[in-house]
């Protein structure tokens, strides 16, 4: 093994396969942190490339984007609460607040200490577990996956902080949400309304930029401020760094969950930091603070994503079966080098196994590095004035939207997630359950649905099962115990915890009919389908309606007891001029969204943030700097890079005009 | 703050359509593509088989392409993607010779078309030609081979991700006329997963063209190979030369088959298969210009042919690829979709059989007499226009009696009907005298 060990290192510390690697991590960097576009398909471009070349290259540069695909995805997660991927939606919960108390810097400090020991944690893993790959990998069946996404599922009930009803009903909109497109074991097109759009269900990353970075945005242009609430950024690089130091325990426990997410193919990327968070939140001391701007809340899903990345080469590796679809392109490229998986990775290859290992820890090593280095000039964006920011993040929110598909139903759709997102934030309803159940509510249904076609009910007796359950009860238990230890109220919101007012509670009911409303009109149109695609739909509406009456009750008892008149003219907490400016950013928002649609993605971007600017008091010379930055960036990366064939702008379309 | 230079904003909003707007696409007769751009569509998400067949062929065209243009691609999606794709080369694409399509055999489908958001006829694609990577081949777990034909023990599991795969029929046809022992599990998310799930012995049986995964199993003795769908090769469906020994399922079929079987059911089989022969394939919107098209063909044709795009191929989707010229795919499509429509229904009467999803969304009207009426006319019972069956007659479905509106409990036996179906067994509208 040392033998194979040495032949590896040595191969891949020469000039070309270092010079691909950082070429690769620096690609993998750039790809990561913008938001919608991702590390898949910089995969995909240099592809025809990669299986030109001979193996330690191919591995020093593929692996070099593969390893690091959630390190540089936390700058925007952390500043902007634009998720830079899937894989980062789980730090804004906490990295965003850090940056609003001017904690930018020891955020990026814990992530990116968090992130490399994680990685190199999954490295580790794998180097270990290379004897008894194959039995790790085939001890978890369709049952068992089950009762992981029940267990990152039970996360909902932490995630929900003072209000777990509404956090329930949250996570029921979220399995709704993922049950939208074709139903594969049914070929039912569920809510598809006959239309092609919907067939394919609604992109994730329309969810994460509707529920979290839009209201934060449309919250900072009410409040006129910067992101950081503070004069400065302080010292907090090395004050995160320490920090993930000071929760080791936390940062191994959590890495361990990415690498058996990552080991486990089928569970999917975005799922390894819900999983991590959840269990930080469930395990740690003081669970209050989490949602508030508690580094932990960092160091938990950071820790896990790139861990993720080691796990997910076992299957890759002892199989040939990719954990996920950067993977399998990955796998590809391999074996057109001449990498073989299987046995014969243990054996002959073993030189090649060394070698991903290798790459894993180098990779992981020089990515974070890099990002400490520009961590402190981007956290200085936390600084900037709200004109600024503003428009570049809806820009950025929007391109990302658009990039889901390049139609306008993308922002569309991305405009209704916008409005509920900020709805919830108003109203006090936890987002991330709704996330996580988006996340994880296909596989519910896909994993439900083969355990109980496979094995009948007898899955429930499964060791592994049972196992896992034991496990689940025990992660519920953990905060009652220790309230009961600590003999003091815990308090856990991922979301606030202001006590809503009597307003609110009023619009807060309406925003319940109108949910309840839809979950009834969607058993409606199921009663069509086949009972076996429907079932999931009256079992939602079966649950979600009463959960909502129930919440009714909820704010009809408190209403009751308050005594207090109702006044129907204020729409939420805050003064009226506060509502006014949510209302003006948000008109905004739909004036980029209907610029886009109307005269294009380059003319209206680079008219709305110079409009934006010079409205809200920036000089000349910011919208102009701004302007010009978001048109490099558009031309760069959509025309250039991607080579994205825009559709034609309503207004070119009507007057016969040419577009490309 | 509000602008108070409208003059600057007019002339800075004019320098940015000047820059952005670019080119304008303006067809000329003569197929020369210099300094133009030409629009791929792939019908599939980045990274997957039709993604990187498209961007490996686009890099070769570019090339062989009069006037080396520049090819940009854009992705439609998976699943309901390839649908919107091939719904907007045939409805939105100009047929101007500067937009193509990179397509697969869901497109090609009988089964698709009848999904309700398909708006296309594929039958008027332009098809610049095709790739085949060789059919697909079915396999068992060894520990589960007894079972195949024992009825009397525990069925085999035969695993789908969807219910719509081509290769789907064999174990169909297997079940029908070979008295084959299957039950059907679909809803896995992919081959990856499938492997995994019959190495633990979740499942028994699945088919995959992909020669990577085969092998695995095989070299790790998990597997015994079963049949395959065949390759088309001089007009005539062979076995694929890697699997040789692997017999094509219609040899099977006709060798061990239990009772005769009938011509609409071999039909139903080649609506079936047919499509995956096709398997890769690319093409332009209807009525583009003949010059064009042929440009196409020609450029496909080199590329395809290119020694360094083959040994790519070989490495990346198959040993066997085997190019189809675009008149051959037109035919092959043609043939597909001139085949009875009985045909079709009876394929999808036989997926439906065996638990597994159905487009049976043809609709049917025909006249009757209601001969019986169950659950206050839930459903029933009619006879007539040499049909006989079943009705499920549901709160939508639109009843009239006399010509005037009626609730579906007022129906009665005896009442003379037109009926007017969604497939076979649901009633959208029945208007009685």
């Amino acid at each position: 093994m040392l033998d194979a060990l040495y032949i590896a290192v040595t191969e891949i510390l020469k000039p070309w396969p270092l010079t691909l690697m950082a070429l690769g991590i620096l690609g993998s960097s750039f790809f990561a942190a913008l938001p919608g576009i991702g590390v898949l398909l910089l995969i995909t471009i240099v592809l025809p490339f990669a299986i030109t070349l001979d193996p330690y290259p191919a591995i020093a540069f593929l692996l070099g984007i593969g390893a690091v695909s959630n390190t540089a995805n936390t700058f925007p997660s952390v500043l902007i609460a634009v998720p830079g991927s899937a894989g980062s939606q789980a730090t804004i919960v906490d990295g965003f607040p850090m940056a609003q108390k001017g904690e930018a810097k020891r955020a990026f400090g814990a992530a990116f200490v968090a992130s490399p020991l994680g990685g190199i944690f999954g490295a580790v893993v794998l180097l270990l577990s290379l004897p008894i790959l194959k039995p790790l990998v085939l001890s978890f069946g369709s049952p068992e996956f089950l009762m992981l996404v029940i267990w990152g599922l039970s996360a909902v009930g932490v995630l929900s902080g003072t209000a777990p009803v509404k956090g329930l009903i949250a996570a029921i909109i979220g399995v709704f949400i993922s049950t939208i497109g074709m139903d594969n074991k049914t070929g039912v097109e569920r809510f598809s309304f006959e239309g092609e759009y919907l067939v394919d269900g609604i992109s994730l990353i329309l969810v994460g930029l509707g529920l979290f970075a839009v209201p934060e945005m449309i919250g900072l242009a009410r409040r006129r401020t910067s992101i950081a609430e503070t004069e400065g950024l302080g010292h907090g690089l090395f004050e995160g760094i320490k920090d993930v130091f000071r929760n080791k325990w936390l940062a191994i426990r959590c890495s361990v969950i990415g690498v058996w997410v990552g080991v486990l193919p089928g569970l999917g990327s975005s799922v390894a930091d819900w999983f991590a968070y959840a269990h930080a939140v469930q395990t740690e001391k003081n669970p209050e603070k989490f949602g508030k701007g508690d580094v932990r809340g960092v160091i938990a899903p950071e820790s896990a994503n790139n861990a993720k990345e080691g796990g997910a080469l076992i299957p890759t590796i002892a199989f040939g079966i990719p954990g996920s679809t950067s993977l399998a392109l990955i796998l590809i490229a391999f074996i057109s080098v001449g990498i073989t998986p299987g046995s014969a990775m243990l054996t002959d290859q073993l030189p090649y196994t060394m070698a991903m290992i290798f790459v894993l820890v180098i990779a992981n090593i020089f990515a974070a590095s890099l990002a400490i280095g520009a961590a402190g000039q981007f956290a200085k964006l936390s600084l900037m004035p709200f004109y600024i920011i503003v428009p570049m993040t809806l820009v950025l929110c929007v391109s990302a939207a658009f990039a889901a598909h390049f139609v306008w139903w993308d922002i569309l759709t991305f405009l209704v997630f916008s409005v509920l997102g900020y709805l919830m934030k108003v109203l006090d309803w936890p987002r991330p359950p709704l996330l996580v159940a988006v996340v994880l509510g296909g596989q519910l249904e896909t994993y439900l649905w083969l355990s109980n076609a496979r094995y009948g009910w007898d899955w429930l007796m499964g060791p592994g099962v049972i196992a896992i359950l034991i496990l689940i009860i025990l992660t519920l238990l953990m905060p009652f115990i220790r309230k009961r230890r600590q003999r003091k109220s815990v308090s856990t919101s991922t979301d606030g915890d202001i006590v809503l007012s009597k307003n609110d509670r009023l619009w807060d009911v309406g925003f319940i009919l109108v949910i309840s409303s839809i979950l009834v009109g969607a058993a409606y149109i199921s009663t069509d389908w086949v009972l076996r695609g429907a079932l999931v739909i009256y079992f939602l509406a079966g649950i979600g309606v009463p959960l909502g009456v129930l919440q009714v009750f909820l704010h009809w008892r408190w209403i009751s007891s308050s005594g207090s008149k109702t006044n129907l003219t204020g729409v939420t907490r805050g003064s009226r001029e506060g509502v006014v400016r949510s209302l003006q950013a948000f008109a905004w928002l739909f004036a980029l969204a209907a610029g886009v649609w109307a005269i294009g993605f380059h003319i209206a971007a680079g008219a709305f943030v110079v409009l934006f600017i010079r409205h809200y008091g920036g000089r000349w010379v910011e919208a102009l700097v701004i302007f010009v930055l978001s048109e490099v960036f558009i031309i760069a990366v959509f025309d250039l890079l991607l080579n994205v064939f825009w559709p034609t702008p309503a207004l070119f379309e009507i007057f016969g005009l040419g577009w490309f | 703050m509000s602008i108070t230079r409208p003059s600057s904003l007019f002339a800075l909003l004019g320098a940015i359509v000047f820059v952005s707007v670019g080119s304008f696409n303006i067809a000329k007769a003569e197929p020369d593509f210099k300094g133009k751009k030409v629009k791929l569509i792939i019908a599939s998400s980045p990274g997957g088989g039709t993604d990187r067949i498209g961007r490996l062929l686009s890099q070769y065209m570019e090339k062989y392409l009069n006037g080396n243009p520049t090819i940009v691609i854009k992705n439609m999606g998976s699943g309901g993607g390839k649908i919107r794709a091939a719904n907007f080369l045939m409805k939105k694409a100009k047929p101007d010779g500067m937009t193509f399509m990179q397509s697969d055999t869901t497109v090609v489908s009988p089964s698709t078309l009848r999904r309700k958001s398909a708006r296309y006829d594929p039958t008027k694609f332009e098809f610049i030609g095709s790739l085949n990577r060789g059919g697909s081949i079915f396999f068992i777990n060894k520990k589960a081979q007894s079972r195949l034909k024992d009825k009397s023990k525990k069925p085999v599991i035969v695993a789908a991700i969807s219910g719509t795969r081509n290769w789907q029929a064999m174990p169909i046809w297997g079940a029908e006329f070979l008295g084959w022992n299957v039950r059907w599990i679909p809803g896995y998310r992919g081959v990856g997963q499938m492997s995994k799930a019959l190495r633990q012995g979740e499942i028994d049986m699945f088919a995959t063209n992909n020669a990577y995964t085969i092998k695995q199993l095989r070299d790790d003795g998990v597997i015994a190979l079963v049949s395959q769908v065949g390759q088309v090769v001089g007009g005539k469906i062979s076995r694929r030369p890697s699997y040789k020994s692997v017999p094509v399922f219609t040899e099977i079929l006709k060798r061990e088959a239990k009772s005769s079987i009938p011509p609409l059911a071999w039909q139903g089989y080649s609506s079936l298969t047919t499509p995956s022969q096709v398997d890769k394939w690319m093409g332009m919107p209807p009525k583009t210009p003949k010059a064009y098209v042929e440009a196409f063909r020609a450029a496909y044709k080199a590329s395809v042919t290119d020694p360094a795009f083959l040994k790519i191929a070989r490495k990346q989707f198959s040993k066997e690829i085997n190019y189809i010229d675009g008149n051959t795919v037109s035919k092959l499509v043609g043939n597909v979709f001139s085949g009875p429509t009985e045909a079709v229904d009876y394929a999808e009467e036989l997926k439906q059989k065996y638990g597994l999803t159905a487009f049976k969304n043809k609709v049917y009207v025909f006249k009757g007499k209601i001969t019986k009426i169950k659950k206050k006319g839930k459903s029933i019972k009619f006879k007539g226009g040499g049909k006989k069956g079943k009705l499920k007659v549901s709160k939508k479905t639109k009843i009239t009696i006399a010509g005037s509106k009626a609730k579906r409990k007022m129906l009665k036996v005896g009442m003379k009907c037109t009926f007017k179906t969604k497939g076979i067994k649901k009633a959208t509208k029945i208007d009685c005298k």
